[in-house]
C-alpha cells in the first residue's frame, strides 16, 4: 500500500517538473519511461499510479510556461496568445486559474459521464473508422481556412507531412522526440532567447466565472476532446481550433476551454485504450507497452488516481503560481531556456542518434519560420496527420 | 466560484480520490505480471503469469512446475488438492502468491488454468 502512495507522489512530483518546464511534453516522458529498466520491472498498478499521476499533473501544470514566459509545449500552441497577454497584463495568476477551473472540471465531467463516454467511444469509432481519412482532411482544411497567409500555410502543411512521413517511415526507435520537439519546443525557446519583453508586476486576482458559460465551454470541450482523443493526429490545439471555429469563445473561457482539452484528451486515452485499444499519446503508448492488459480493473484504477492526483495537483500549483508570479522577474528565464535547449539536443541525440539529430534541426527550422511568420503552429501537427491519411486511404 | 471553493473542490477530490484508490487496490484481482517483474516487492502479494509448462515433477504432496515466458522463467508449486493433470509446452495462467524459497522466488499457485 506504502508503495502505491509512494508512486502517487512521485507521479505528481515529477508532473510538477514537467509541466512547469518549457519543452518538456509528457511524450518526451514517456520516451524515459520506457527506455528505464527499473520501471519496466515494476508491478503494473505501480506503474499506472505513477504514469497516470504524472500525465494528469502535467495537465493541470503545463500552461504555465505558456503564461508566464510564452513558451508552451504542443499541446498548448493554441493558448499562448490569451495566456501571455493576461500575463503581459500582470494577470497571469488569473490566467493560469481558468486554465487549472477547466482541467479539474475535465476530470470531475470525466469520472461522473465515464461509463456513456466508454460506450460512445467503443460505438462511435466503429462507426467512424472508415471516414477518419477524411474527417483529417476536413479538419486541416478548417485549420487552413482560419489561416491569414492561405497558401504559405499550405506549403507548411505540405512540408511538415513530408517531413512526418519521412521520420515514421525511418525506423527509428523515439521519431516523435525530434520530431516534436523541432517543431514545438526548440523554436519557442529559441526565439525567447532574442525577446526583450519588459515585464509588468504581477497582481493576484481570481476571474470571475459565470457557470452557464462554464458548463457550455466544458461541454464544448468533452466533445472536441472526444474527436480528438479518437482520432490520430488530432491534438488538443486542433481540438480548440475547432471549438472556436464552431463558437467564438471569450478570451476568459478560451483558456478554461485549453486547460480542459489537456485534461479531458489525457483521460479520454485511457477511455480509448481501455474501449478499443488504441493509444493516442506518449503517456498511453507507455501504459499499453508495459501493461500486459489494460482491464476495467485498471481503468477504475487509473480514473481514482486521476482523481487524487488532479486534486492534490490543484493545490500545489495554486502556491505555485503565486510564487511564480512573485518570482518572474527575478528568473533567469534565458539561462533556462539554453539549459533546456541542451537537454532535447542531447536526450535526442542519445536516443536517436546523429539522423535524430538532423530531423531535431529539420523540424526546428520549419518550426521558426512558422513562428516568425506568425502562422499557427497548430498546423505542423499534419506531421503527423499527413502520414495517418496516406496510412488509412493507400 | 472564489478561490476557497476551488482549493476545497481540489481537497474533496483528492481525498475521494485516494480513498478509491485503497479501496480498488485492496478488492483488484492479482496482476498479470511478465515473470522478470516478479521481484522481492512482490513477496506475499498475488499475481498472475500467462506463461509456458517446461518442466514438470511431482513429489507424494506437490507438483513442481517450471514456467517460461518471453522474459524469463520462475517456479511454481501447487497442492495435490484434486485431480492435477499437465501437458508440457502449453501455455498456463499461473495465479498465486509471490513466496521465496531458499533464494529463489517462487509462485505458490492457487489455480493453474489453461
Amino acid at each position: 500500500m506504502i508503495t502505491l502512495f509512494l508512486a502517487l507522489f512521485l507521479g505528481i512530483l515529477i508532473g510538477i517538473f514537467t509541466g512547469i518546464t518549457p519543452g518538456i511534453h509528457t511524450n518526451l516522458v514517456a520516451v524515459i519511461i520506457l527506455s528505464s529498466l527499473f520501471l519496466r520491472n515494476q508491478q503494473p498498478e505501480i506503474l499506472i499510479i505513477f504514469i497516470v499521476s504524472l500525465s494528469i499533473t502535467h495537465t493541470f501544470l503545463d500552461s504555465i510556461p505558456s503564461i508566464y514566459l510564452g513558451a508552451p509545449d504542443s499541446d498548448h500552441v493554441m493558448s499562448i496568445l490569451p495566456g501571455h497577454k493576461y500575463f503581459l497584463e500582470g494577470k497571469a495568476y488569473e490566467a493560469f486559474i481558468l486554465t487549472l477551473i477547466g482541467s479539474l472540471s475535465a476530470v470531475i465531467i470525466s469520472i461522473i459521464f465515464f461509463l456513456p463516454l466508454i460506450y460512445l467511444i467503443k460505438n462511435y469509432y466503429l462507426l467512424i473508422y472508415n471516414y477518419i481519412p477524411y474527417i483529417l482532411i476536413f479538419s486541416l482544411l478548417i485549420l487552413l481556412l482560419k489561416e491569414r497567409y492561405k497558401f504559405t500555410t499550405l506549403v507548411i502543411i505540405f512540408l511538415a507531412g513530408i517531413l512526418g512521413i519521412s521520420v515514421l517511415s525511418l525506423n527509428l526507435n523515439q521519431p516523435l522526440l525530434p520530431l516534436f520537439s523541432g517543431l514545438f519546443a526548440l523554436p519557442s525557446l529559441i526565439l525567447s532567447l532574442s525577446q526583450k519583453t519588459e515585464l509588468k508586476e504581477q497582481i493576484i486576482t481570481f476571474p470571475v466565472i459565470k457557470i452557464k458559460e462554464l458548463t457550455i465551454t466544458l461541454f464544448l470541450g468533452l466533445f472536441s476532446s472526444i474527436l480528438s482523443g479518437t482520432l490520430p493526429g488530432l491534438g488538443p490545439a486542433q481540438a480548440a481550433s475547432l471549438v472556436d471555429s464552431i463558437k467564438k469563445i471569450k478570451q476568459d473561457y478560451y483558456l478554461v476551454l485549453t486547460g480542459s482539452l489537456n485534461t479531458f484528451i489525457m483521460i479520454i486515452s485511457f477511455f480509448t485504450l481501455y474501449a478499443i485499444d488504441k493509444a493516442r499519446n506518449g503517456s498511453v503508448v507507455a501504459i499499453s507497452e508495459l501493461v500486459n492488459n489494460f482491464s476495467y480493473s485498471y481503468l477504475l484504477l487509473a480514473l481514482s488516481v486521476s482523481l487524487a492526483a488532479s486534486g492534490i495537483a490543484v493545490l500545489i500549483s495554486i502556491k505555485i503560481a503565486k510564487k511564480f508570479s512573485i518570482l518572474i522577474s527575478k528568473i533567469n528565464y534565458k539561462l533556462l531556456s539554453i539549459i533546456i535547449i541542451l537537454f532535447i539536443t542531447a536526450l535526442t541525440i542519445y536516443l536517436t542518434n546523429l539522423i535524430g539529430l538532423l530531423i531535431l534541426l529539420t523540424a526546428a527550422c520549419l518550426g521558426l519560420f512558422v513562428n516568425l511568420k506568425g502562422i499557427s503552429r497548430s498546423n505542423l501537427m499534419a506531421c503527423l496527420i499527413i502520414p495517418v491519411i496516406f496510412y488509412y486511404l493507400l | 466560484m472564489n478561490e476557497k471553493t476551488l482549493k476545497d473542490l481540489a481537497l474533496i477530490s483528492s481525498i475521494i480520490g485516494i480513498f478509491l484508490l485503497s479501496t480498488i487496490n485492496y478488492y483488484q484481482e492479482p496482476s498479470l505480471v511478465n515473470i522478470s517483474q516478479i521481484n522481492s516487492s512482490l513477496i506475499n502479494k498475488e499475481v498472475e503469469i500467462s506463461a509456458n509448462l517446461y518442466s514438470i515433477k511431482e513429489t507424494p504432496g506437490l507438483y513442481l512446475l517450471t514456467f517460461h515466458d518471453n522474459n524469463g522463467s520462475i517456479s511454481a508449486i501447487i497442492y495435490k488438492e484434486e485431480n492435477l493433470t499437465f501437458q508440457k509446452n502449453t501455455t498456463y495462467l499461473v495465479k498465486g502468491k509471490v513466496i521465496r524459497y531458499k533464494s529463489y522466488l517462487e509462485i505458490q499457485a492457487s489455480s493453474i488454468k489453461k
